[in-house]
């Protein structure tokens, strides 16, 4: 440094820009000499400035001594921005300033000690969590709160037992409440003390302990939550819902069935409406709909039939709602059946389809009465149902409806006949050949699918000559899985249709047709242009000839892209032997980082060493992406070596997430 | 801003030459300079189609742009003229039915192969393939035969047609009335193909000068490719025949229009003089001194 006049009225410009600069052109100094420099940047009123003065310290690689006189900034109480940024350093540094925070833990500033506190849980290491356990008995309720709170953002495990303890004990509110989130996050099911549980009676903590439950509490917890059901606050309610549910999932069959049981016995009883009152498929809480859907199911009271109409009518709930409604049984259905005449087309169609899904007997004369409907969606419903029924007297009235409906309408049409041609052939053969004729292609190839139920090459081999694509590829696809070896032939000329979706389904069907003679085309069809139908193609050459396939799959890679690579290395994985892993090993180099992750997934299934050989170049990958599979693969892995590998790479990790992983998987190993 | 191209637009030598040449490395099709106003006259309709300025531009799209395989595609149904009927050639179908379908038959029969695989080669919209259905139809000795005739075209646009199998007037130019009556029927727009003529022929796309997809169709015992190679320069000629040379049975036939020969084209086939024609013929490997 030249001139640290010339710096020191530098920083005091009124340019913000100056300031900034002045900093950075320290950057590489010795600390000795900028460091008064630096500090006094640290409290500079721009953020920019204070930043790159941060960035300048922690660049230098400061000694403990430099570290001490940073965090000596802490007890800055005018300048709250001098506090952040050396808050801000020490993070960034690390392990480095460990021994210096963990004596400021002990400092006699309780303002100091708490910024001591919140620095290792910003670290993160499990290095800092004895001296935040001990912490949890400090007299300050800010430090003791906060030290309850980082033990939760380390998350080690270990911390559980004094925390549950140290909630007994410390009776101020605001620790209880972070030391029952800080629980929460730790997340590990075990008996909760009956003294905290107590405090569910205390109306201030009792979501908090409720959502605490949730995410620790196991099967023992169930009586209190069970009595949530009914708490005062919704809010409340809302938590004791989703905890009973999220311990209903996690535990083991017998205590499964011990916690249905007690939640069946509030079948008939009043909780049932106050329950289903909290179902709103619309609000923002997915987790709420999710848990008062299944657990109605549970429970098991016909009259949440109905209310269990809207969930199954909203996509991400539907299959929860399909088991619950199937859980609560016929009772729930005749609810259903009740309730039909009330209810509009959206209902009434959801209704005919369950009745069909759940094979529910009584509901066949409504679905018979439903085809008739004047709403094209109740019909389409109840066409789907007859067929799920397999009411096969209602054949002529599903056929009557194929003139007048869509394409979404005739599909469920052409579904239905396809289940009911296995009861009554004549009439669907009838219907089939009907359409064959049609000038309409998408008739040609609903004629297609019905012959391929009835099984009917002769036909199919007509229509797989069809002037329209989807007609001869459905047809294509028809003989693949009807398997009708005769007509292999006529299989290999679609390889060369001029649609690629017709050669794709031909080198599929060739494959399905299990002969070895497929496989010279299907090798030419590896030189297609179209890279869907050379991945179907070596897929059936996979089939077909597996001993032949490794050494196909040796000349492909080396130019293949995208799509066939993937396939490539789909293949390779089925063989999982050494030569094909071998293989996989190649592709860890490729410049796709997608490629290069399915490879590692692979090998981290069959041959960890395979990445282990690797891990150096791996894990100073340009994608982070890789750099976080190589690590995740690598820590299932035994040996020191492994271990090495990622302690090293966690000094060069500069994503926050990668880093964070690695942080915790070394952790894991030690 | 849409541009809207003048009648006439025309093509400079440079531009036919790069377009042409474009063409030609595409399918073999060769437009020699005489041709120049055909193809300025074919192609005036895609450069409106593609909102292009001129040739230039348009050469530049053949050449670069990703959408150029399609645009090879569409323009080959722009290119290729398509015109013919059923029993086209008709001393030559003779020959066919005649004598070289039993002489096939013979030698197949002989070996205990009852199968019969023919290649209509640029079959535009179907007669020819669906004529040779008809004629082996008669032919009572085929009975219990398996069958195959597969006819290809490089223009998409003439597979539809051929796939649909419902042809007008100008189709029966010299069908007989015993034909129409027993193998078409009337329908909207004409007369069609009966189904048991239309499954003995299965249509497929192909461009003759793609080797791959042309090995994919398998060994044929007879290939008609009649008034297609006459739009082939000399080295695309060599090319496409001796392709066929590789795709036919030993013994196999190759039928070609009756304008064409393969005078300086290759030695590869043999011709045999037949009562009605002459047909080329790929000699058995046998009376080659081939090896095994």
């Amino acid at each position: 440094m030249d001139n640290p006049e010339k710096v020191r009225n530098a920083l005091k410009s009124p340019d913000e820009e100056l300031r900034r600069s002045v900093i950075d052109s320290l950057r590489g100094q010795d600390l000795g000499d900028v460091c008064e420099f630096i500090f006094t940047a640290m409290g500079d009123d721009s953020w920019r400035v204070r930043k790159e003065a941060v960035n300048v310290f922690v660049a230098a690689g400061p000694s403990g001594d430099f570290i001490t006189a940073l965090l000596e900034l802490l007890r800055d109480e005018d300048n709250a921005g001098l506090r952040n940024s050396a808050a801000e350093a020490v993070i960034m540094l690390g392990m480095q300033a460990s021994r210096q925070l963990k004596a400021l833990a002990g400092d006699t500033d309780p303002g100091v000690r708490k910024f001591a506190l919140d620095m290792m849980g910003g670290i993160g290491n499990a290095e800092f969590v004895p001296v935040l356990l001990a912490a949890l008995h400090d007299p300050d309720v800010n430090v003791s709160a906060a030290a309850a709170e980082h033990l939760g953002t380390i998350g080690d495990t270990g911390a559980v037992p004094e925390l549950l303890a140290a909630i007994v004990t410390h009776e101020e509110v605001f620790f209880r409440f972070s030391a029952l989130s800080a629980l929460g996050k730790l997340g590990i099911p075990a008996p909760v003390p009956e003294e905290i549980k107590q405090l569910v009676g205390q109306e201030i903590f009792s979501k908090v302990i409720y959502d605490c439950l949730g995410s620790i509490g196991d099967h023992t917890a169930a009586p209190i939550l069970l009595e949530g059901f009914l708490a005062g606050r919704k809010s409340a309610r809302c938590a004791a819902v989703k905890a009973f549910n999220r311990i209903l999932q996690r535990c083991a069959p017998p205590e499964r069935r011990e916690l249905s049981d007690s939640l069946r016995r509030l079948s008939g009883s009043e909780v049932v409406p106050a329950f289903i009152a909290l179902l709103d498929v619309e609000g923002k809480d997915n987790a709420l709909a999710e848990a008062v859907t299944n657990l109605l199911g549970v429970i098991g009271d016909a009259r949440a039939a109905v209310p269990l109409l809207a969930p199954y009518l909203t996509e991400r709930l539907s299959s929860l709602a399909l088991n619950a409604l199937a859980a609560i049984g016929p009772a729930g259905m005749d609810a259903l059946r009740g309730f039909y005449p009330h209810a509009d087309e959206k209902l009434c169609g959801a209704m005919c389809t369950l009745f069909g899904e759940l094979g529910y007997q009584a509901g066949d004369g409504l679905i018979r009465e439903a085809l008739h409907d004047p709403s094209p969606l109740v019909r389409r419903a109840a066409v789907k149902a007859a067929g799920q029924r397999g009411l096969s007297d209602c054949i002529p009235e599903i056929i009557g409806l194929l003139g007048e409906a869509d394409s979404e309408f005739r599909g469920a049409i052409i579904s239905s006949l396809q289940i009911l041609a296995r009861k009554d052939s004549v009439p669907v053969r009838a219907v089939a050949c009907r359409l064959a004729d049609s000038e309409q292609p998408q008739h040609r190839r609903d004629s297609a699918l019905l012959f391929a139920t009835l099984s009917d090459g002769g036909y199919l081999s007509r229509l797989v000559k069809d002037e329209d694509p989807s007609v001869r590829q459905a047809s294509v696809a028809a003989i693949g899985k009807l398997q009708i070896s005769s007509l292999q032939g006529i299989l290999q000329i679609a390889l060369v249709d001029e649609t690629p979706d017709v050669r794709m389904v031909a080198a599929e069907a060739l494959g399905e047709l299990g002969n070895a003679e497929a496989v010279a085309p299907l090798m030419l069809a590896l030189r297609d242009d179209d890279s869907r139908v050379q991945c179907a193609a070596l897929k059936s050459i996979a089939r077909l000839a597996p001993e032949e396939v490794l050494k196909v799959v040796r000349t492909l890679l080396p130019t293949a892209r995208g799509l066939l690579t993937i396939t490539c290395l789909e293949v390779l994985a089925s063989l999982g032997n050494d030569a094909a892993l071998g293989l996989v090993e190649t592709v860890l180099t490729n410049g796709d980082e997608e490629l290069v992750k399915l490879a590692l997934n692979i090998l981290s299934r069959h041959d960890g060493e395979r990445i282990v050989r690797n891990a150096e170049r791996l894990l100073a990958h340009p994608y982070a992406g890789i750099r976080y599979d190589t690590a995740v693969a690598l820590a299932a892995l035994p040996g020191q070596k492994t271990r090495a590998a990622l302690k090293a790479a966690l000094k060069k990790e500069e994503n926050n997430l990668v880093r964070d992983l690695m942080k915790r998987l070394v952790k894991g190993f030690a | 801003m849409t541009l809207s191209l003048e009648p006439g637009q025309p093509m400079a030598d440079d531009e036919f030459r790069n377009i042409r040449d474009s063409i030609y490395s595409h399918c073999g099709i060769y437009f020699d300079d005489d041709s120049k106003y055909l193809l300025e006259k074919r192609l005036a309709r895609r450069l409106s189609a593609l909102n292009l300025n001129n040739y230039r531009e348009y050469y530049h799209f053949l050449k670069y742009d990703r959408n150029k395989d399609q645009e090879m595609m569409d323009i080959m149904d722009v290119l290729t003229t398509n015109e013919t009927y059923f029993f086209r050639e008709s001393f030559q179908l003779a020959a066919f039915t005649d004598e070289i379908i039993p002489e096939l038959m013979s030698v197949k029969s002989g070996r205990g192969d009852r199968t019969l695989r023919i290649w209509s080669a640029g079959c535009s919209t179907g007669e020819e393939p669906y004529t040779i259905a008809m004629l082996l139809k008669d032919i009572p000795g085929l009975r219990g035969w398996k069958i195959e005739i597969i006819g290809t075209d490089i223009s998409q646009r003439v597979l539809q047609h051929a796939r649909r199998g419902v042809y007008t007037k100008a189709s029966f130019r010299v069908t007989e009335d015993s034909y129409i009556k027993r193998f078409f029927y009337e329908c909207d727009g004409g007369l069609k193909v009966t189904d048991d003529i239309r499954e003995m022929v299965t249509i497929s796309h192909l461009n003759l000068f793609d080797k791959t997809r042309m090995m994919m169709l398998g060994k044929m015992d007879l290939i008609f490719c009649r008034n297609v190679i006459i739009y082939f320069d000399l080295a695309a000629k060599k090319r496409v025949v001796e392709d066929f040379h590789r795709s036919l049975n030993d013994g196999g036939f190759l039928l070609l229009g009756h304008s064409e020969s393969l005078m300086n084209v290759t030695t590869l086939f043999t011709l045999r003089h037949f009562k009605n024609d002459m047909i080329y013929q790929k000699p058995e490997r046998a009376a080659l001194g081939g090896g095994p």
